[in-house]
């Protein structure tokens, strides 16, 4: 395999052989591997020193069901250590047939004020001079881009909010209709991207299957885990997932008064069957010409979990997700479906996070600067961060910034990243991922909604802290894992209630790299890489004090069971040892 | 006779025998009923129904239910 490097400072781009050490590497593994190899953990995220990684995971590119994930990491530029955040696209896909296994941007061009965008394709990888799309918002990016390099291009791009290098905005990946509505979200991603002066990736469309070292091998594994993803209620055709999209979690969670509300100071929301997956499926239902419900976000995928939502004007918006919903719906206490679509779009449009968006905004409705329920406020806001005022780059910072602007205490963080939509005072499990991932707050570092909420394997009590610490590293490792498979994250809810399904991802991932790992050799690696990032943000800085919840949470109750924050911080700590 | 509210969610209404298709609606049961009694009155599919939710919080099928409390039925689900 080979990887491209592209230096920013001297405008040079080389192709070189992986390294032996990387060669089984893909996805989170290859990219938090560089960073901590490569990046000087106490350098600015948005300097010259820091580096853009971006790789597809092991089996992408290969006909191995929904594995066409892409992981984008650096040094966060929104926590100050280290930060793998992923996405489902072509792109990754197409970059693997072609032979090479990562991206690796380093260095900063001499002007600032010049945009670039990096052509790969079967013959050559070029850096091209990209100024006319200096600013130019995504949907009319990817318009062009196709227009220029062909319609089936892989394309990952950045807004005009994280040109103005705002820390709460992602890297978009173009879906199969060339939307830019596949983000990479989390933690800043995209300003580091645009700190290099890179505006675009095109990638050539390749068909056909990436190296497979044992097709036969490849084949068992491959037909394990298809088998385990169609068997299981959740992510079968017609399960759980393609029938009413990651947004079905809004009800249950409200029901379980666990729906983070009005800035973390309630777990119901009244408005929430408005702004549920159900809602959403009957929308689309209604407008099959303007909506869909199973939309995959990549070729290959066989959950189909992505919503195409169709407002009462007939227009579409791609793709509306749980998260998205509740930061800019419950969060923000809107129960205005087509407002938060609306919204929804703009933030793909723009560059934004939807979830440091949505609780950026909780924040200042919190802090007074509009009030809770006031989507056309939230809509001004986000023309705002288009524009780069100073009150747009405020809220396009992340709620931690805002918070600080506005001396609001209430701010569900850790590590600077805004919570994603589960109470942690509810679901204690969720909570011990939130604080101690090295990803900052950030739900899917390891699911323990799973057992904890949705039976999902195995049944844990939420409200209580037993065993949930071993619960979340087990989840944070095996995670770590998936995220180097380039394996969609949900195929963990088969695999974990179907065994045979892990099995075969493992046999797949052998076939590919020439491995003989087994299921505990998975978790061991994954439990590695943990360890990799961990020791990343020691060395940027970090000390047990940034495993910690924000105060609050530990002061206030919240309604409907009234609970606090009540693990000892003794015991967070013991996930490292 | 207590008086319960009973809300069906990610397609369960449709597989329930509820009123008008409704799919919260209040529920008068006989004392002593257990959440398993209301899955089979409203005629569920017993396989399909994994998570209850009693006034917020999971219980199981053997759980009685009491005057004025909220029932919330779901299918196995999942998201992110």
């Amino acid at each position: 395999m080979k990887w491209i490097r592209v230096n920013m400072s001297d405008l040079s781009v080389k192709v070189e052989d992986v390294p032996k050490k990387y060669e089984q590497m893909g996805g989170r593994w290859l990219t938090s591997s560089i960073i901590a190899d490569e990046v000087p953990a106490t350098c600015h995220p948005l300097g010259p020193l820091n580096k853009v990684v971006i790789a597809p995971g092991i089996l992408s590119g290969t006909t191995a069901p929904s594995s066409g994930r892409i992981s984008v990491g650096t040094k966060s530029p929104l926590t100050g250590g280290i930060k793998e955040a992923n996405a489902g696209a072509k792109f990754g896909q197409y970059l693997k047939r072609m032979g090479y296994s990562a991206i690796i941007v380093e260095g900063q061009p001499k002007n600032k004020e010049s945009r670039y965008l990096l052509n790969i394709s079967k013959e050559k990888v070029e850096l091209i001079g990209a100024d006319e799309y200096k600013f130019m918002g995504l949907y009319e990016l990817n318009e062009k881009l196709a227009a220029k390099y062909g319609k089936d291009v892989g394309i990952a791009c950045v807004g005009p909010a994280a040109e103005h290098l705002l820390a709460g905005t992602g890297v978009a990946f173009n879906d199969v209709e060339n939307r830019p509505a596949r983000y990479a979200g989390r933690g800043g991603v995209g300003a580091a991207f645009a700190s290099k002066g890179l505006k675009a990736i095109v990638v050539e469309a390749v068909t056909g299957q990436a190296t497979i070292l044992n097709n036969e091998l490849f084949e068992t594994g491959r037909k394990k885990l298809l088998a385990a993803l169609q068997e299981h209620a959740v992510t079968k055709p017609k399960g759980a997932l393609n029938t009413y999209g990651t947004a079905v979690l809004v009800n249950i969670l409200n029901e379980a008064g666990a729906l983070p509300t009005r800035n973390f100071s309630s777990g119901t929301f009244e408005g929430a069957k408005k702004i549920s997956g159900e809602a959403m499926a009957e929308a689309a239902a209604k407008n099959p010409q303007a909506g869909m419900m199973g939309h995959r976000c990549h070729p290959g995928c066989v959950i189909g979990c992505s919503v195409v939502y169709p407002d009462a004007q007939g227009k579409s918006h791609t793709s509306v997700e749980y998260e998205t919903l509740w930061a800019i719906g419950a969060n923000c206490g809107i129960d205005d479906l087509d407002a938060i679509a609306q919204m929804n779009t703009m933030c793909n449009d723009i560059g934004l996070d939807t979830i440091e968006f949505g609780d950026a905004v909780a924040v200042a409705m919190e802090g007074g600067l509009l009030p809770f329920g006031d989507a056309k406020g939230a809509i001004a806001l986000l023309e705002e961060v288009r524009k780069g005022n100073p009150l747009g780059k405020i809220i396009g910072s992340g709620c931690s910034t805002v918070g600080k602007v506005f001396g609001v205490r209430r701010v569900p963080a850790v590590k600077n990243q805004g919570m994603p939509a589960y109470e942690p005072r509810v679901i204690k499990g969720i909570g011990v991922t939130y604080i101690t991932t090295p990803m900052g707050a950030d739900h899917t570092a390891g699911y323990s909604i799973a057992p904890e909420i949705l039976g999902v394997g195995g049944k844990f009590d939420p409200h209580t802290n037993e065993g949930k610490v071993k619960l979340s590293k087990d989840f944070q490792a095996t995670t770590c894992f998936i995220d180097s498979t380039g394996c969609c994250v949900f195929t963990a809810f088969a695999i974990l209630d179907i065994p045979s399904g892990f099995e075969g991802m493992v046999e797949a991932c052998n076939a590919v790299t020439g491995a003989n790992w087994t299921t505990s050799d998975a978790y061991e690696i994954g439990l590695n890489i943990l360890k990799t990032e961990h020791q990343f943000n020691l060395a940027a800085g970090f000390t047990a004090n940034d495993d910690r919840p924000p105060e609050f949470m530990k002061l206030e109750p919240v309604p409907p069971h009234n609970m606090v924050w009540d693990m000892a911080d003794s015991e967070l700590d013991s996930i490292w040892k | 006779m207590p008086k319960i509210t009973v809300a069906l969610y990610a397609g369960l209404k449709a597989r329930a025998h509820a009123p008008e298709g409704a799919s919260e609606f209040d529920l008068e049961v006989p004392d002593g009923s257990k959440i398993n009694d209301i899955i089979k009155f409203l005629d569920l599919p017993e396989d399909e129904v994994a998570n209850i939710f009693v006034d917020r919080s999971l219980k199981d099928r053997e759980y009685i239910v009491k005057e004025g409390q909220r029932i919330a039925f779901f299918p196995l689900i999942a998201g992110g």
